[in-house]
């Protein structure tokens, strides 16, 4: 399951997987869900305050919905956990997506 | 050194098996709290392994998970009845495109753990995965 949102003010489309875990077990249906969720919009949020745990495919999935949204589009990801932080470290996705510890700052 | 803690599961070949995995390594005491919070990288390298031995390796029969908590590290042991395939050759490699959707795997599991061993033992491959603590 997937969460989606857009608060009158911002710009951005809220989103969040459901669940603590974003791995292969579902990855590739919130890419779709969230995909279908920004059908009316380039700029997005992609919350991710309740997981756990992401892994490779999780990760895929991430980048994915930022090709779908194109040069234009825009995607941000709200990552408080140290853990899950440090893996979109390592794999250099906090290079090309702008990591943040809550929904305010990355609003802002 | 003997082993404090050691769990053996039969896990389906099927993805919703890392589930089990996951759930297994947050019930199992280390340290202060649990094997997945202790050592979050063997959670990783593990879920990694089973994934890419679904997709890939073809299992025909159950996947054999063992974990050992030791005092100072965590062993992770996969068996499966799949091709032959190495996920821990080729230790020294570079982070993939980040603009890639797919291809991470090998590199975390690689990244994740201290050590990664594999062999072929008839039809069968085995996959040690172990983490210091």
């Amino acid at each position: 399951m997937t969460t989606a949102s857009t608060a009158t003010a911002s710009p951005f489309i809220h989103i969040a997987p459901e669940g603590k875990r974003l791995d292969a077990t579902n990855a590739a249906a919130f890419k779709a869900r969230a995909v279908g969720a920004l059908a009316q919009g380039t700029r997005a949020i992609v919350d991710l305050s309740q997981l756990q745990f992401l892994d490779s495919s999780g990760i895929g999935a991430l980048v994915g919905i930022a090709r779908h949204l194109g040069a234009e589009g825009e995607l941000r990801l709200v990552v408080p956990n140290p853990q899950v932080r440090s893996l979109l470290s390592i794999t250099r996705i906090d290079k090309i997506l702008p990591v943040f510890n809550d929904a305010q700052s990355a609003e802002a | 050194m003997s082993a404090a803690t050691r769990l053996e599961l039969m896990l389906e070949p099927r993805l919703s098996s890392t589930e089990r995995l996951l759930d297994a390594l947050h019930g199992l005491p280390c340290g202060r709290s649990c094997v997945a919070e202790e050592a979050p990288g063997i959670a990783l390298a593990a879920a990694e392994a089973l994934t890419n031995i679904v997709r890939h390796g073809l299992p025909l029969r159950a996947i054999a998970l063992s974990i050992e908590v030791h005092d100072d590290r965590v062993v992770v042991e996969l068996r499966d009845s799949g091709r032959a395939f190495d996920m821990c050759a080729g230790a020294a490699q570079l982070p993939p495109d980040p603009l890639a959707e797919h291809g991470r795997g090998l590199f975390l599991i690689r990244e994740s753990v201290d050590a990664c061993d594999y062999r072929r033992v008839g039809a069968e491959n085995i996959h040690r995965l172990e983490k210091r603590i």
